[in-house]
């Protein structure tokens, strides 16, 4: 095993534990903290593909550790996304120190579950970062924040019971907790589709599937911008990536025509309302908030149609079938972490997150706007985006199971997406537009390097659009 | 036996419902650490000893105490919600018991899991006691997380603490302060004893931390002191919180530098390694749960 690996987790931990024992070192300790994490995951990027077995006892009396294409992408894209995330709270002083502690600990959680091959590791790893997630959202001293964690802290829970209900369910099966073991002796029976179902149900609720959605807009409409962007680009994606191991990898022969259309289903209608409620929404972090409720519709339509039985390859087959679901993933990461930092940009110096009373703002921060307009390009999936290329993938697997339905539901909220996005786009662009409220603009300053953090994202976006050939195992 | 373990099971429901149907927030604390207290005993009926203590020290013990706690600082003593019964959720609960019967009525009964495993290796472990060998040694991974987890939950609480809580419960009386004078060096004896048993029977780190912890807050609750949290004191505190987690992460890397792999112990010194990591585990989780019920502030505890 590379030594690497260790650091990984152990780095951003070691960092918020200096915070957390010397508070004052924090600012150069964040930046030690985000650089040196960061930097790690692209060294752990390029590391060969491997299985291990922690403290040397042979796997499954011992926990493994594995590193292959999927975890080595989610590494890179925690890294990134959460390097230029921390880059713009380094220069948000409206943040409190605590900040650094708990993300910092959500981090090297991420990374630990990244890293992990064994059902009860994952749990612990996912007790970490619930924690530091929930307690994320309460620094927010915005009206509401409390509640919302409040609720955000019981549906964290009660997934996590669920999860370890189903690990409880395996150990019973197959007296192991390794998942490449338990994978290759896997077998249809009643207690693993109900192991199956409720693990999937736990983790949807972490994901905000429909209809256990409603804790998301809350939670992430009322965080510091920072926050917001961590919970809905890398956060949510976590439990989504252990919805993919088990449906595709652990439990791949159970998942039957029923499942799949169930999860069709739940996907479709979450598209459609939270893209409803993303038009209607008048503020806009909530906005942003409500489009989350929808892009995650996109991922679990994309897990059903690599789950179903008809699809004609595995999880690890070089063939590049589940390529498309990692790219949205990464797409929708990268977008919406831009969006939601261009929404903390324009709210922090116009004092309010009003739609209709932010043109003039926006015409200011041109650096903010711009990357705006490019993430939501790649969220609706236009072309040349990342998001265009994911969601190209996806009509291309709905063609091919033939689920017209589906492939219509999926290009009509594309357009509610390009909807909501240049409704905001048109308060900048539109001079006609007059402001609701008739006042002098109040213009905060803020730190010019978070204009650049939002571009740099949203750009990343477009560049990873460019490396097609990836996508289609060129 | 079997009238009483349905008895048990019957009671354990029971309880359970009481808890959460209960008008009055005191009450339902009471019932809850009552409960905790009837599955201690319900995992002593499945010959599980080590999560029975771990239960009624931690689950019922200090959960109970953190409630209490809070029950304190509340404005309310009632829990005024309107009752309304979902005919939909009522029907989803109901699904989820029934799914859970049937499907652990259908799992193999011969499965000895890992144990023929944790038997096989006991030799190199440096331990005597099985479930002290898995949780140290051969799954040390998932317990050095879980001291990460205590010291996160700890950090968490500490960032929503925005006011200046006065830490103490109004729980005065001189048979306390001597009662409490009495216990307090027990306590220590029989955290040390539990830690020190650990190695070959039941007892560790999280439950010689528990009765230390219980021991703190009796002193807290019947002296109205607090530990030192300002100044140098302060910060060997703040150490010590984070002292079981790293001393285990640091171990794990030496093991990981003599080519052991990450969290592996040379098995010579195996034994020596594992009370060590314990020792520091124990003061971290009783100093995590003592301040856990004190609650003081970050911006006392940063100062």
């Amino acid at each position: 095993m590379s030594g690497w690996l260790a650091i990984l987790v152990l780095w951003p931990l070691a960092m918020a534990s200096l915070i957390a024992i010397w508070p004052k070192l924090t600012k150069p300790v964040a930046l030690l903290a985000l650089l040196g994490t960061g930097l790690l995951s692209m060294v752990v990027f390029n590391l060969p593909n491997g299985v291990w077995a922690l403290g040397g006892w042979a796997r499954p009396l011992g926990i493994g550790w594995r590193l292959d294409e999927i975890s080595r992408l989610m590494l890179l894209l925690t890294g990134v996304v959460g390097m230029l995330v921390s880059l713009y709270a380094w220069w948000d002083s409206a943040l409190p120190r605590s900040f650094w502690v708990l993300w910092l600990g959500a981090w090297g959680a991420m990374n630990a579950l990244y890293l992990a091959a064994d059902v009860f590791n994952i749990y612990v790893t996912l007790e970490l970062l619930g924690l530091s997630a929930v307690a994320l959202v309460a620094i927010s001293l915005k009206a509401g924040a409390l509640q919302a964690a409040m609720r955000y802290l019981l549906v964290s829970l009660l997934g996590s019971m669920l999860f370890l209900l189903g690990v409880a369910l395996l150990y019973g099966q197959y007296g192991q907790l390794d998942i490449l073991a338990l994978a290759t002796q896997m077998e249809p029976s009643f207690p693993m589709l109900f192991a199956l179902v409720v693990m999937s149900v736990g983790l949807m609720a972490k994901t905000a599937v429909f209809p256990l959605h409603s804790w998301l807009p809350l939670a992430h409409g009322r965080a510091p911008a920072a926050v917001s962007a961590i919970l809905s680009a890398l956060v949510i994606k976590a439990s989504f990536y252990l919805l993919m191991r088990l449906w595709l990898e652990v439990f791949a022969p159970i998942p039957t025509l029923a499942l799949v259309y169930g999860v069709w289903l739940m996907g479709s209608v979450a598209l459609l309302w939270g893209a409803w409620q993303a038009l209607s929404s008048q503020q806009l972090k909530p906005m942003v908030a409500w489009s989350t409720v929808a892009q995650v519709g996109y991922l679990v339509i994309g897990l059903g149609l690599l789950a179903h039985p008809n699809t004609p390859t595995g999880i690890n087959t070089p063939e590049g079938w589940q390529w498309g679901l990692l790219w949205l993933m990464m797409a929708h990461a990268l977008a919406k972490s831009a969006m939601f930092l261009a929404a903390g940009n324009l709210q922090q110096a116009a004092g309010h997150d009003r739609i209709s009373d932010l043109g003039e703002v926006m015409r200011v921060q041109r650096k903010t706007l711009f990357a705006f307009g490019i993430a939501g390009v790649s969220l609706a999936g236009l072309p040349v985006s990342a998001g265009f290329l994911a969601k190209w993938w996806l009509l291309e697997l709905g063609i091919f199971h033939q689920a017209w339905w589906l492939v219509m539901v999926m290009v009509v909220a594309s357009l509610l997406t390009a909807g909501y996005v240049f409704r905001v786009l048109n308060v900048a662009l539109n001079k006609e537009l007059k402001p609701v409220i008739e006042h002098a603009p109040v213009m905060i300053p803020i730190h010019a390097g978070r204009q650049w953090v939002v571009l740099i994202l949203a750009c990343l976006g477009v560049l990873a659009g460019l490396q097609a050939q990836w996508l289609w195992g060129g | 036996m079997l009238i009483f373990d349905v008895l048990l099971a019957l009671l354990i429901l029971g309880l359970a419902w009481m808890s959460v149907s209960s008008r009055d927030l005191f009450e339902a604390v009471v019932l809850f650490i009552a409960l905790g207290l009837m599955i201690a005993l319900a995992w002593m009926r499945l010959q599980a000893p080590d999560a029975a203590l771990a239960e009624a020290a931690i689950g019922a013990g200090l959960a109970g105490a953190l409630l209490l706690a809070t029950l304190s600082r509340l404005d309310r003593q009632t829990d005024v919600s309107p009752r309304r019964v979902s005919v939909a959720w009522s029907l989803i609960w109901l699904g989820l018991a029934v799914g859970l019967v049937l499907a652990f009525a259908q799992l193999p009964r011969t499965g000895e899991g890992l144990m023929p495993d944790v038997m096989a290796n006991m030799e190199q472990s440096g331990v005597g006691h099985p479930v002290t060998a898995v949780l140290l040694n051969f799954r040390a991974w998932d317990t050095a997380l879980e001291l990460a987890v205590l010291a996160w939950a700890w950090f968490a609480q500490q960032a929503l603490n925005r006011e200046q809580h006065p830490g103490f419960l109004a729980l005065q009386g001189h048979v306390l302060t001597s009662s409490a004078k009495i216990l307090a060096p027990l306590l220590v004896l029989v955290g040390g004893y539990l830690l020190w048993r650990g190695a070959d029977a039941t007892g560790g780190a999280f439950q010689a931390g528990a009765v230390l912890a219980a021991g703190l807050v009796l002193y807290s609750l019947s002296f109205k002191a607090d530990l030192p949290y300002d100044g140098w004191q302060g910060l060997g505190l703040r150490f010590l919180w984070l002292a079981g987690f790293w001393l285990f992460a640091l171990v794990g890397l030496v093991g990981f530098a003599l080519g052991l792999g990450f969290m592996g112990y040379p098995p010579a010194q195996a034994g020596a390694l594992i009370l060590l990591i314990e020792l520091f585990a124990t003061l971290s989780i009783a100093l995590l749960l003592a301040a856990m019920f004190s609650g003081v502030s970050e911006r006392r505890s940063a100062a």
